[in-house]
């Protein structure tokens, strides 16, 4: 499901909002995800704020 | 939004040989049902397809020759996910629901189009007539985003029309070449590329076909990111959501009663009329107290149901309710509930049959279900007139004690709605809700055209799906009540023989002794009818909560709907059916009494019936429209049996409880 909402192995998202929930961006797409989603997500940091 | 010429069209209908069927697949918030509505407008209906209880828009495009039949699937993500959604688009292209279609129509983002076109490689793959709809044209261009759309068709194989559901920029195009439409064949190099291959080549199609300012790091999403912290913020969050609900509560309950009353009052007329001109007897009886009351009884929630359904699809439109659905996450998941659920559990404060339709909203089948079978917990106005009769009758002259009493019974219904939705995932609906994963949409200026279409389409799903099944049941139990006919009782007649001697002399007193005559005729007609005699053969089991065979029959008729018990308790009493002063009914009922004398609504039969009340499923309608949603009479047997027999053990032990602590009879 994430895979299919842009979310796939090796794209740049932006982290908009850490916590529950956690607000990605990529793309034009934004994605809410509750944390239990969100610690399923391994990101490597590129560019930090 | 223009309708099409009816006369032009007519002859061209009548030679078409059959209409073309099209299938309108999309990403969610990708403006499908606006274009829809576009194309067909309010020539659409709800309907199912046989063996699957999930609902589909489908609708008729008269402006194109042969005549365009739109089927509208619930967005999707991926055509292969193991999602109700997709599993239903993917039975619809293979003809396993109905008709294999004539067409794929593939909505796209004109601002996003990444995903979609993922989509359309999907869709295209099918080897069925497909074309691309860019949506949301309008948008892109105001944002600087241009598009050659001949160059995408070209490496997408099928053609690609920009197009705007809003405005209607694109429609004429998009409908011919729907009509024209064949099998194409992707550019893309091999059917079974790996998922990063096939994004390079969507972004390479991107980069060579559209154009213009990048939409990432621009002013908007700083402006998106501060509202989303806010919307989802734990406090702020919360405090906007209580906000905004609140002003769609209080939009509903005044805008509401108007149209309400004026129902009532139209369908008193039409009963009036009815009477006047079908000759007394059993048919009059039917058609005045059985149809159209029965008719009346389910009409008469029409105003909420629109109302709600319009203000949501507003809510849902501006992008609101995909942040507020996490704020409410957080409570909900707990109970097994998703953030989704609480449209339907607040919905329901009102009236749980919007709120039960409103159940669409949660994606996944056993949080669905979870939700449908407790939202009716939560206490509907239908509640009320009983809520202000007994704890008037417990709380005489303590209006703050009355107030916390109010209070509690809200909470005492809705933590049996959070209670039992944690039992039900615990045992026949196991598993934990779906985690939230959202696409959290654009914020919009929504569609009031699109909301009103939405909230009409409700509207009519309710009249003719509820009011069918709801009138079936409401003739029977008029039937129940009214046959056998019971001979009028002999002190009646004397009641009456005494009041035609005095009416010249004490007109008020003659009228007195002629409802007295009313009151004993009715008594004797409802203790001799099919529901008073059930009502003899139930009162033993309704003595556990102190009640004698008139409070039985006013709980049975309750069963109905609720807020009968409170004139069914007046004119049981000696007055009128139409009693509608709240004082005379209290004080009719604070001096009832048992046939042994005793008070009858003491205060432990008093407070067992209120907790009675709020927790017990008296409600035709829902369970009507509950069978409705659930596609099955399993589920509103279930939510019956759960409700009505958890509502009878607490209100026993309620009755037990207070009446060892006051010591009364």
């Amino acid at each position: 499901m994430l895979e299919a909402m842009g979310v796939d192995h090796g794209c740049e998202v932006e982290i908009c909002k850490v916590g529950s929930p956690c607000i990605l961006r990529t793309g034009s797409t934004r994605l809410g995800v509750g944390r239990e989603v969100a610690a399923r997500i391994m990101a490597t940091i590129t560019v930090s704020a | 939004m223009s309708e099409p010429d009816q006369d032009q069209h007519a002859s061209a209908d009548a030679a078409a040989p059959h209409s073309r069927q099209v299938a309108l697949v999309g990403n969610p918030n990708t403006g499908k049902t606006t274009l829809f509505n576009r194309l067909c407008g309010l020539r659409a209906q709800t309907a199912n397809y046989p063996g699957s209880t999930a609902e589909i828009r489908i609708g008729r495009c008269g402006r194109s020759t042969p005549p365009l039949e739109i089927v509208d699937l619930p967005g999707i993500y991926g055509m292969d996910l193991d999602l109700p959604e997709s599993r239903m688009c993917r039975d619809c292209l293979d003809g396993r629901l109905d008709q294999t279609p004539d067409a794929i129509l593939v909505v796209i983002d004109a601002t996003a189009p990444a995903r979609g076109l993922a989509l359309a490689i999907a869709a295209i793959a099918r080897r069925l007539p497909t074309v691309i709809a860019l949506n949301f044209a309008d948008v892109a261009a105001r944002r600087g985003i241009s598009f050659d759309e001949a160059k995408l068709a070209e490496k997408m194989g099928v053609p690609v029309v920009a197009v705007s559901g809003r405005t209607g920029r694109g429609i004429d195009d998009l409908i011919l070449d729907l009509r024209d439409a064949t099998p194409g064949r992707c550019a893309l190099p091999r059917p079974d590329v790996s998922n990063a291959d096939r994004k390079a080549w969507i972004d390479e199609a991107i980069a060579e076909s559209m154009g213009g300012r990048d939409a990432v790091g621009s002013s908007r999403d700083s402006v998106y990111d501060r509202l989303d912290k806010a919307f989802t913020h734990p406090i702020i969050g919360l405090a906007v959501f209580v906000a905004v609900m609140g002003g769609l509560f209080w939009t509903i309950f005044s805008l509401a009663g108007i149209p309400m009353d004026l129902i009532d009052v139209l369908f008193e007329k039409f009963g009036g009329l009815a009477a006047a001109v079908i000759p007394e007897g059993a048919i009059r009886d039917l058609v005045v107290d059985g149809i159209i009351g029965g008719v009346a009884g389910t009409v008469v929630f029409l105003p909420q149901i629109l109302i709600l359904f319009f203000l949501l699809a507003l809510l849902e439109d501006t992008g609101y309710l995909a942040r507020a659905a996490f704020v409410m996450d957080r409570v909900m998941c707990r109970f097994g509930l998703p953030g989704q659920a609480f449209v339907p559990m607040l919905s329901s404060h009102a009236c749980a049959l919007p709120g039960i339709m409103s159940a669409r909203l949660v994606p996944d089948r056993d949080d669905r279900l979870a939700t449908i079978l407790v939202a009716p917990f939560m206490s509907c106005t239908a509640r009320l007139p009983v809520y202000v009769l007994l704890i008037g009758l417990l709380f005489d002259g303590s209006p703050w004690l009355a107030g916390f009493a109010f209070a509690g019974c809200y909470l005492l219904g809705a933590a049996a709605a959070l209670l039992s939705a944690l039992l039900a995932r615990r045992t026949i609906l196991p598993g934990r809700s779906r985690p939230m994963v959202l696409e959290l949409p654009e914020y919009r200026r929504p569609s009031i055209i699109a909301a009103l279409l939405v909230s009409w389409d409700r509207g009519l799903v309710f009249i003719k799906n509820a009011g069918t099944v709801i009138l079936g049941i409401v003739i029977v139990m008029w039937w129940l009540s009214a046959y056998p006919k019971a001979d009028t009782p002999d002190a009646a007649i004397a009641l009456r023989t005494q009041a035609v001697e005095i009416a010249d002399v004490a007109p008020a007193d003659a009228e007195n002794l002629e409802a007295q005559a009313d009151s004993l005729e009715l008594e004797a007609q409802q203790a001799g009818s099919f529901a008073g005699r059930i009502g003899d053969f139930a009162q033993p089991l309704f003595a556990p909560l102190g009640a004698d065979r008139t409070l039985t029959v006013g709980i049975l008729t309750s069963f109905l709907a609720r807020e009968v018990f409170v004139s069914s308790l007046a004119v049981l009493q000696g007055g009128g059916d139409d009693v509608d002063d709240e004082e005379s009914v209290l004080q009719l009922v604070r001096d009832a009494r048992r046939p042994d004398g005793s008070v009858l609504f003491n205060t432990a039969t008093a407070a067992s019936m209120l907790v009675f009340f709020v927790l017990a499923m008296q409600c035709l309608p829902t369970l009507a429209v509950t069978r409705r949603e659930t596609g099955s009479w399993k589920w509103p047997a279930l939510q019956f049996a759960w409700m009505t027999g958890l509502a009878w053990i607490v209100a026993a032990v309620v009755f037990a409880t207070v009446n060892a602590m006051s010591g009364s009879a």
